[in-house]
């Protein structure tokens, strides 16, 4: 039985006729599960518009987390994974919404290029996934700023035409659309493809471990060598003996690296630190299946866990802040929260007045 | 060319009694800063943008605003949005008028909001490298603030002596050193606006949910909110800077010189590369020594240099035959390109390094620090004062795109060939990435036909030059906006995506009074 169905005397329940469509046309690709919701993993853009335009027109809704009200037909894009074209000169890559990150990586690795450094989960997720949740797509890139990994994007909006963004390393044409769809957990458009902004494969590697007095001192050394253009792939710390011990890996050309380790060694040494020469305390564990969760962190909340004898493990370090494993406060990167200010909602309203994408979380 | 036209102020429209309403409470809301003078009309009915002051050399005003007010605080400015706001009348927020696309005529006249009352800096927050200052304030004395504390922002425009903060923050403005700072938008940390519903709202910073709100502001070109303060990431004051410039045989050879250098992961502060006539033009001054060229900034070249010189020896006739002039142009060949690198100094001399073997590889002869050090020297040489070129016959204007590198070269010869029979044009590549690039093109305009004639070219100028950007995948603006320049043209870049940008209007503006006519037709 389809809930919502009717015997033949009443007008049939819209939603009733949905599921009916979505079984039609899906077969096996359409599932009920409990609560009277519904999973859709549609084989190709077309099914997946189809989907979207049955929701839409039955008064349906769209979503991820659980119905309120309307119960959600839930959609996987794993089966859109087309990845390419490459375009080795500007090192971009357009690849479907499905395909996983790791994926793309591992496919970048013949241009020389990679979409990284990324943090372990997020190279785990779908692309996305990783553009429409809780990470907003966000890389961080030299001078300590975050930036979305990609340079242009296509996705349904709300009445069903497509939003297709130029790609273009920046603009000055008005608001920054993409933000329709960075972060928004496909509430206002659900993403197709997406051309990804790559950088140079690092051909090398090398970790350093450092010493420093106070949590406070790391911080400002590695704002500060941030600023300054320094790249860092990951930094473990955790306090020993009083002193913060901080392994840092870096990624690049040989002289990347040399570069980017005098910068921070240079800031280190400002803050009465100095180079230990040894790996920390706890081995590096064997990397997690699923990795850890991830936390986006402020750096006051790292230096408070550090104060606090806690250790972490940071990625996507930024001037103000990073994704922590470990013991430090922030927010959590596996849930979408609700959305940090009552404008969006306003936003998103207007945007999709009938909710048809789920509305604000 | 005719003689200019006197301004007439009884060619203005006269007060709505709307307007003589609002302008009464704004006077008891503002008092002594609010203005319903001519002179004030007339004064904020246009910025630099080359039409403009075409116009106003044919005797012609541009849409004027109703009424002008100065508010002094977050709390005023909320006030007289929400007062526009209860009348239905538009609002325009000001700066300090360096716009080069229209983005300030009142077209359906209104309240022009002029800014730069609040322009209060607050001391850096040194640890988190952060600076809080009002939208009002101009470029110039922010940065000077700034490095009397001993930091930077990084953000240098050419207009820097003549825009504020909010005007950046609402055109997405960029500075000449953006490839090691970025743009405006990369600094902000977070902001906060009126929007058109008369709402003060504050841009949440990291970690945050949801959609980037300040994304959804930045660019807005105050069709939704006015800004009112930001918050913007600062860099310590530069220990050393290193200079250093090329010479490439080719345009193509030296944009694939800034794009190896930018995929190595070094981070010039300024990347400018001249196509061969802007580097020809300029190395005149020194005949005998060609290597030893004066690298102007972008609109010196227009009007210190170019133009002057056309005026004298070639006048606006000759110019009118664009396409031959153009065709003279393509005898030359030789490209220059200037780089900087600034920062702590050990970096920035390594960088430059390795800057120079890369460039050396891509075929760059080496010329030294000193035609990279005239730039830096020259670089805000700018003349606002469009009104002796117009006066000459002929309107010279600027074309900035932005394109991924595969685009580039085509983005470039697909604008140079449309415009080719139209203006003069010349370009230079900045403001680079490691994905792309803009490109800035320079335009000289003239006819014999006398001024609408020169207008009428003007527009079918922009209509090819945006018609070929478009057609070759480029983004129609980097740094200085829509307005009603290019409105248009952004409705067709956007395509269907254009609904999204009415839903943002809708929720942030539903009376539609912010700005009215800009940014979508």
């Amino acid at each position: 039985m389809t809930p919502g169905s009717t015997n033949g005397h009443e007008a049939p329940d819209p939603l009733a006729r949905m599921h009916e469509q979505l079984r039609d046309s899906l077969g096996p690709r359409y599932e009920l599960t409990a609560g009277g919701a519904a999973r859709c993993s549609p084989r190709s853009e077309r099914e997946l518009l189809l989907v979207l335009k049955l929701v839409r027109d039955h008064g349906g809704k769209l979503g991820r987390h659980g119905p309120s009200g309307t119960p959600p037909v839930v959609v996987s894009r794993r089966a859109l994974q087309l990845i390419g074209p490459w375009e080795p000169q500007s090192a971009t890559v357009t690849a479907e919404a499905g395909a996983l990150l790791s994926e793309i990586d591992r496919g970048a690795l013949a241009q020389q290029l990679t979409v990284g450094p990324l943090t372990p989960r997020a190279l785990q997720l779908e692309l996305g996934d990783f553009l429409e949740g809780p990470y907003g797509g966000l890389r961080s890139v030299p001078g300590g700023r975050l930036e979305p990994l990609s340079v242009g994007l296509t996705a349904v909006m709300p009445d069903g035409l497509h939003a297709v963004s130029r790609a273009a390393p920046r603009h000055a044409t008005g608001p920054g659309l993409n933000a329709f769809f960075l972060g928004a957990g496909g509430r206002m458009g659900v993403l197709l493809r997406a051309q990804l902004r790559l950088g140079a494969r690092p051909i090398a590697t090398r970790t350093t471990t450092f010493s420093i007095p106070s949590p406070a001192g790391l911080v400002a050394a590695v704002r500060r060598a941030l600023l300054e253009g320094a790249c860092v792939e990951r930094l473990r710390v955790e306090r020993r003996d009083g002193r913060v011990m901080a392994e840092v890996r870096f990624g690049g050309s040989q002289s990347q690296i040399d570069r980017d380790l005098a910068t921070l060694g240079t800031h280190i040494l400002g803050q009465g630190g100095r180079v230990a020469g040894h790996r920390l305390r706890r081995p590096e564990p064997p990397p997690a299946e699923p990795p850890p969760p991830e936390r986006e962190a402020r750096w006051e909340a790292v230096a408070k866990a550090l104060e606090g004898g806690g250790s972490a493990a940071l990625y996507r370090l930024s001037v103000d802040g990073a994704v922590a494993e470990g013991e430090v406060e922030g927010r959590d990167l596996s849930a979408e929260g609700p959305w940090s200010h009552p404008a969006l909602e306003a936003i998103a309203a207007a945007v999709d007045p009938s909710a048809s994408l789920g509305g604000p979380p | 060319m005719t003689a200019p036209a006197p301004l007439s102020a009884s060619s203005l429209p006269p007060l709505s009694a709307l307007a003589q309403a609002a302008a009464a409470e704004l006077s008891e809301l503002l008092p002594g800063r609010v203005s319903t003078a001519d002179e004030d009309r007339i004064s904020y009915a246009r910025d630099m943008w080359p039409k403009a002051i075409l116009w106003i050399r044919q005797g012609r005003i541009p849409p004027p605003p109703d009424l002008v007010v100065w508010p002094g605080s977050e709390e005023e400015v909320q006030k007289v949005i929400q007062l526009a706001r209860a009348h239905k009348l538009p609002v325009i927020p000001f700066g300090a008028g360096s716009g080069v696309c229209g983005g300030v005529c009142a077209v359906r006249g209104g309240i022009s909001l002029d800014l730069k009352r609040l322009e209060r800096v607050e001391a850096v927050d040194g640890e988190r490298f952060t600076v809080d200052a009002g939208a009002g304030v101009v470029g110039e004395p922010l940065e000077r603030r700034l490095n009397a504390q001993g930091y930077t922002l990084g953000h240098f425009p050419s207009s820097i002596y003549m825009s504020t903060l909010g005007g950046w923050l609402a055109a997405r403005s960029a500075g000449q050193l953006s490839t090691r700072y970025g743009k405006i938008e990369d600094m902000v940390v977070s902001l906060r606006a009126v929007t058109g519903r008369g709402e003060i709202v504050q841009t949440p910073e990291r970690p945050c949910s949801g959609p980037d709100l300040a994304e959804l502001l930045l660019g807005s070109e105050g069709t939704l909110c006015t800004f009112t303060r930001a918050r913007l990431r600062v860099h310590p004051r530069p220990q050393h800077q290193a200079f250093r410039a090329f010479r490439f045989r080719s345009v193509e050879a030296g944009v694939e010189a800034i794009r190896r250098v930018l995929r190595d992961g070094l981070r010039p502060a300024a990347v400018r590369l001249y196509d061969p006539f802007d580097t020809a033009l300029v190395a005149r001054k020194k005949p005998h020594a060609p290597e030893d060229v004066v690298p102007p900034s972008e609109r010196g070249i227009l009007r210190g240099d170019l133009l002057p010189l056309l005026t004298r020896a070639v006048a606006s006739r000759a110019l009118g035959n664009a396409r031959l002039f153009n065709r003279a142009a393509d005898l030359f060949r030789r490209c220059l390109l200037v780089l900087m690198f600034e920062g702590e100094a050990r970096r920035s001399l390594q960088e430059e390094g390795f800057a120079r073997e890369l460039c050396a590889a891509a075929g760059g002869a080496d010329l030294g620090e000193e035609p990279a050090r005239r730039w830096y020297a020259t670089r805000y040489d700018v003349s606002y004062r469009m009104s002796p070129v117009v006066d000459g016959g002929m309107v010279a204007d600027t074309f900035e795109v932005a394109a991924t590198w595969d685009r580039v070269m085509e983005v470039y010869e697909r604008v140079r060939a449309a415009t080719a029979p139209l203006a003069f044009v010349m370009c230079h590549f900045s403001h680079a990435y490691v994905e792309g690039c803009s490109l800035y093109f320079s335009f000289a305009v003239a006819s014999q036909g006398g001024d609408r004639a020169l207008e009428t070219r003007y527009d079918d100028l922009w209509k090819a030059a945006l018609a070929a950007a478009l057609a070759a995948g480029a983004t129609i603006s980097h740094h200085h906006g829509v307005g009603l320049l290019k409105s248009r043209a952004l409705a067709e870049q956007l395509g269907d995506a254009r609904r999204m940008l009415q839903g943002l209007k809708r929720a942030l503006d539903p009376d539609g009074i912010m700005n009215p006519g800009k940014l979508l037709p």
